[in-house]
């Protein structure tokens, strides 16, 4: 006898949710599982009416199924969003090349505009030629390192406002295992935050926070999205392997682990004498760092000097110094470090970019600042801009000569969610 | 349920896909067709006797199509490796008495991976 669905109470169950353990159906598991995401995205107030935000695609289930979802929540609760794929070609033969073909079709299937950024145009090395070079033990290093840069840049080329990415909490709870493992303080607090700072340029997000990567994959199934799944022909990754493998085999026994841990995690906050280490901006690409040269850029150049090791494990700081030094007093900065645009430029760039953007519209560009909907502009219909109970008066980003506190709008409300059946 | 006695059990075919990166451990095969007698086969060499065909024979079967040393990305200790989800005719094993679900005639059965990156 098949099971009917706990929800409807009407249709086949055909999945077991690990986050209720109830048995649901088809159409049921679709809309809880995409209500659930846009309550996140409402509490965590990640959206605001006519933002840009871009999606940080690989290719992978949980980037896909990301994609087509807010897409389709965009669509039915009119966030006003405008969304963009943004994906980073690391040069990895066999893998990236092919998954690089799936973002494409997404982007056809999606409708929606897609930016590449390549380490080898931005560095001057792909990974295939860093590994070449370094052997295959420091590799991720050098491509977390480099991603992170990438998709900061990406976000300036394409002027948005936030990055969302498919992290999902499968992958949040492994993160915070190993965070702890490894005890890395910061991290640790970091990895928890849905929204985090990034390093003024945008935000970032992970809406599928409290998604689980059971219910994305068996989304992804019976919507028959297209996604790719091989592994990075370079993945090593034997301590992540095993912190994955237990905590599956602790979610097969209870699947509420993956959401206890993140809630450990949460509650887990840094103590008030532990000093975060400061962030300031490199000296040589702008990109924010706690150094005078960002790792990146710490790690191109031995690259480019044939020596890899360095900015490898522990790096003294006066060798970071020695090295910011001799880069201040060669003339001709030699190497990609000419080749890699400056952060400020791109930043102006984005600035242009913005203000072309508003005259098209036919509204004058503004500084930095807040919409309203007082003052006779029209801005976008919903407006969560302000800050009413914010103490200062902000002038209306729009310069239409209103100012925050002139805003009648509402946040944008949490939907009561009505099954439809 | 039918209960049949063992002899007189016809053979039954049913079809296997994989999904998620688990085809590279079967010779990137999509799918394959299985006869319930290569698991008999199978079962009878390990001098193991079951009166009904279950999944976690089809699942061990399986697994000796894997080249040893890849073998435990699909099974741990005789069982499915964790992070490996099964849909049954498009349902969700955990509905249909997972590892214990007898297998039947024109079945169709989905190993899917969430191990790999996302
Ligand atoms: S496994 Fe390592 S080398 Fe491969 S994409 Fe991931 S970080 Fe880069
Ligand atoms: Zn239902
Ligand atoms: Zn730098
Ligand atoms: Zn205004």
């Amino acid at each position: 006898m098949a099971r009917k669905c706990e929800l409807c109470q009407a249709n086949k169950a055909v999945l077991k949710r690990p986050k209720t353990l109830q048995a649901i159906c088809r159409e049921c598991f679709y809309l809880v599982f995409e209500t659930e995401i846009h309550h996140t995205i409402v509490q965590s107030n990640l959206f605001k009416p006519g933002m840009r935000v871009a999606i940080g695609a690989s290719g992978g289930k949980d980037s896909t199924v990301l994609a087509y979802v807010l897409k389709t929540l965009n669509e039915r609760y009119n966030y006003g969003v405008e969304l963009f794929l943004l994906s980073i070609d690391e040069g990895i033969r066999g893998y990236r090349d092919d998954s690089l073909e799936t973002v494409k079709r997404n982007q056809e299937q999606y409708q929606l505009p897609l930016k590449i950024i390549s380490y080898k145009e931005l560095y001057g090395w792909s990974m295939d030629d860093i590994v070449e070079a370094v052997g295959r033990k420091n590799n991720c290093t050098f491509c977390g390192v480099f991603r992170r840069q990438a998709l900061d840049r990406g976000a300036l080329m394409l002027d948005v406002d936030h990055i969302v990415t498919g992290h999902n909490a499968d992958d949040i709870a492994e993160t915070i295992l190993m965070n702890i493992m490894r005890g890395d303080i910061a991290r640790l607090q970091r990895c928890t935050e849905i929204v985090t700072a990034g390093d003024g340029c945008c935000k970032r997000s992970k809406p599928f926070k409290y998604t689980y990567e059971k219910e994305i994959v068996m989304y992804a199934y019976f919507k028959k999205l297209d996604y790719f799944s091989t592994e990075c022909t370079y993945s090593p990754n034997a301590y992540r392997g095993f912190a994955r493998t237990f905590l599956k085999d602790l979610e097969a026994i209870r699947p509420s682990s993956i959401l206890d841990i993140i809630r450990s995690g949460e509650a887990m906050q840094v103590k008030s004498e532990i000093e975060l280490p400061k962030q300031s901006s490199c000296e040589r690409c702008g990109y924010m760092s706690s150094n005078r040269l960002c790792k990146a850029c710490v790690l191109l150049e031995g690259l480019n000097r044939g020596v890899p090791k360095l900015g490898i494990g522990k790096t003294k700081k006066s060798d970071w110094d020695k090295l910011a030094d001799e880069q201040n007093s060669s003339s001709d900065n030699s190497g990609a470090a000419q080749m890699m645009v400056k952060f400020d430029e791109l930043r102006l760039q984005a600035q242009k970019q913005r203000e072309e953007r508003l005259l098209l519209n036919g509204k004058q560009g503004g500084s930095d600042g807040y919409y309203c909907s007082g003052g006779g502009c029209d801005a976008p219909q919903k407006i969560t801009c302000c800050s009413k109970n914010s103490s200062t008066k902000q002038n209306c980003k729009n310069s239409c000569g209103g100012t925050s506190d002139s805003c009648q709008s509402d946040p944008i409300e949490a939907t009561t969610v009505v099954s439809s059946k | 349920m039918v209960n049949m006695e063992p002899s007189m059990k016809e053979s039954i075919n049913i079809k296997v896909e994989f999904k998620g990166g688990l085809e590279m451990l079967f010779d990137n095969k999509l799918s394959l067709d299985i006869n319930s007698k290569d698991i008999e086969e199978y079962l009878k060499k390990q001098e193991t006797k079951t009166e009904k065909l279950r999944m976690l024979d089809l699942i061990n079967y399986l697994s000796t199509l894997i080249k040893p040393n890849e073998r435990d990305l699909f099974v741990d200790d005789k069982r499915l490796r964790a992070g490996i989800l099964v849909l049954i005719n498009d349902t969700d094993w955990e509905l249909e008495g997972e590892g214990e679900h007898e297998l039947e005639d024109k079945e169709s059965i989905c190993f899917i991976s969430t191990l790999h990156g996302g």
